[in-house]
């Protein structure tokens, strides 16, 4: 009996394991617009596209169609907008022992009432659901919140946010695999209830966020009570650095994360080159022991047509004391924007432990299927 | 066996780690990040109904599934061999995958458990602590 239960836990492992939530693509930043608040309506990036990234959806995209939501067949009134995010993928996934894969990513819908300053986000639908416990957490609102803008309809000045959302920090990437996310601070559903203050300007911006871990949801991932601050400043239209902080503590341990941002866009063949460096002290409760990690990526992105190809370097070494303790990875990332409204893409990775001293070595190669309500 | 062969082999090429042979330790720099993701062994998900994202449920699950052998005077040499935890994560599961499953352990992670195993497993309590008075 047990070993039947096990076989269908690994099944579902590998049927619905990995089921990310994907977001914005940081990439499209100062290769397309100056800040992510130019094409989203939050200012953080994610979510609901504003009428530019609606036009920036139709520009880049291949076959182009009507961006609007439904393409445009379904008439809304002027304070409400909604969107939402289907996805899938499929194709090998594992370490010394790969497996194939299929399984649902994302099944979300998004939905902004605004009115004068005052705007509430809400981003609910399916999440991976706890073993054996479907039925009461599947369906979940992973993001709420209440938002004041300085400057209604406008992309700069600031913005008050207070609700449930993922603390700003870093350069946020969609791949939740990727280490900077993983290991620095931005795991995958980390979003916790907060309290931001944020400025955007054309020049730079600064996003201070206090954040609680979700108080109703006892799973919630992330588990800590802390602070964030990301500072970016962009010192040409083609070029930013960015500063990031963060504090965490949880009952078990104190993680402090200090590091830089970087983006420089070469418009000239059209690549974006970004980088995230960080530096973690992790101190454990009850003088535990204490560890420095040292996590980053880099990344370039080549825009050509409606295709963006990511080349990406990932490393963490999880205790700078110990040698043959470092991980590495290597991603390439096919994105085909085939209409205004659906995307597909290949990812693949290879990941590597104790490079050079003969670890072992795993990756996944997966076809991803998005479609853009 | 495979999981003495193995910290045989690791003994002999393994630098100096001082790390703490702990469960707090463990759980938190290895467990946690490796294993307690949220779409594997996360309380948000306990795929397999086993969870290793904080030390509370590391102790838990490692309990409910009996994962570590501990012996009555350490040092306990036979018990990495025998303790489900050390052999999921250097051999295969029940299932034949190797945990976990999107990234195998580092060998020094996974000697670091070994140790902390023939070490009498401190900070792991085979049984829960008495409720309250």
């Amino acid at each position: 009996m047990r070993l039947r239960w096990l076989l269908v836990g690994a099944i579902a492992v590998i049927v619905l394991g990995r089921s990310p939530v994907a977001e914005a693509y940081p990439q499209f930043q100062l290769a397309r617009d100056q800040t992510c608040s130019a094409c989203h309506r939050s200012p953080a990036g994610g979510g609901i596209l504003s009428e530019n990234g609606l036009i920036n959806a139709e520009a880049i995209s291949q076959f182009g169609t009507a961006p609007e939501l439904f393409y445009g067949k379904l008439p809304l009134p002027m304070w409400l907008a909604l969107a939402g995010d289907l996805r899938g993928a499929a194709g090998v996934d594992g370490g010394p022992d790969a497996h194939g894969v299929a399984f649902p990513m994302q099944a979300e819908v998004n939905a902004v009432a605004t009115r004068d300053h005052f705007s509430l986000h809400v981003t609910a639908g399916l999440r991976d659901p706890q073993y054996r416990n479907t039925a009461k957490t599947l369906f979940a609102t992973r993001e709420h919140w209440l938002q004041w803008q300085q400057k209604p309809g406008e992309t700069a000045g600031w913005f008050v946010r207070a609700g449930r959302f993922m603390p700003v920090f870093g350069l946020r990437f969609a791949e939740h695999p990727n280490y900077d996310r993983r290991f620095g601070g931005t795991p995958l559903y980390g979003e916790a209830y907060g309290l931001a203050v944020e400025y955007i300007h054309p020049s730079f911006e600064v996003h201070a966020t206090g954040f609680i871990h979700d108080p109703l949801l006892p799973d919630s991932i992330e588990r800590g009570n802390g602070a964030t601050l990301y500072g970016e400043l962009r010192i040409a239209r083609t070029t930013s650095v960015g500063i990031e902080g963060k504090l965490d503590v949880t009952p078990d341990d104190t993680k402090t994360y200090g590091g830089v941002t970087a983006k420089h866009w070469f418009a000239t063949p059209g690549i974006l080159v970004e980088t995230e460096l960080e530096a973690v002290h992790q101190k454990l409760a009850d003088r535990g022991g204490i560890d420095n990690q040292l996590v980053g990526i880099l990344m370039g992105s080549y825009f050509v047509g409606p295709f963006m190809i990511d080349l990406a370097v990932d490393a963490y070494a999880p205790d700078v004391r110990v040698r043959y303790l470092d991980q590495e990875a290597v991603d390439l990332n096919v994105h085909w924007f085939a209409t205004s409204h659906v995307e597909l893409l290949v990812t693949n990775r290879l990941q590597m432990l104790e490079l050079g001293a003969g670890g072992l070595t795993s990756g996944y190669s997966l076809l991803q299927l998005h479609y853009r309500l | 066996m495979r999981g003495l062969i193995l910290l045989t082999v690791l003994s002999a090429c393994s630098e100096t780690d001082e790390r703490p042979h702990t469960l707090a330790y463990i759980t938190e720099t290895i467990l946690a990040p490796s294993c307690g993701t949220a779409e594997c062994h996360s309380a948000m998900k306990r795929q397999n109904d086993y969870a290793f994202d904080t030390v509370e449920n590391a102790e838990q699950s490692i309990r409910k599934g009996n994962l570590v052998i501990q012996c009555a005077m350490p040092p306990c040499q036979d018990a990495p061999s025998v303790s489900s935890l050390l052999t999921v994560i250097s051999d295969k599961d029940v299932a034949g995958n190797r945990m976990p499953l999107d990234e195998p352990l580092a060998n020094l992670d996974v000697y670091l458990i070994g140790e902390w195993i023939i070490d009498g497993s401190p900070g792991y309590q085979p049984t829960p602590p008495p409720p309250p008075q």
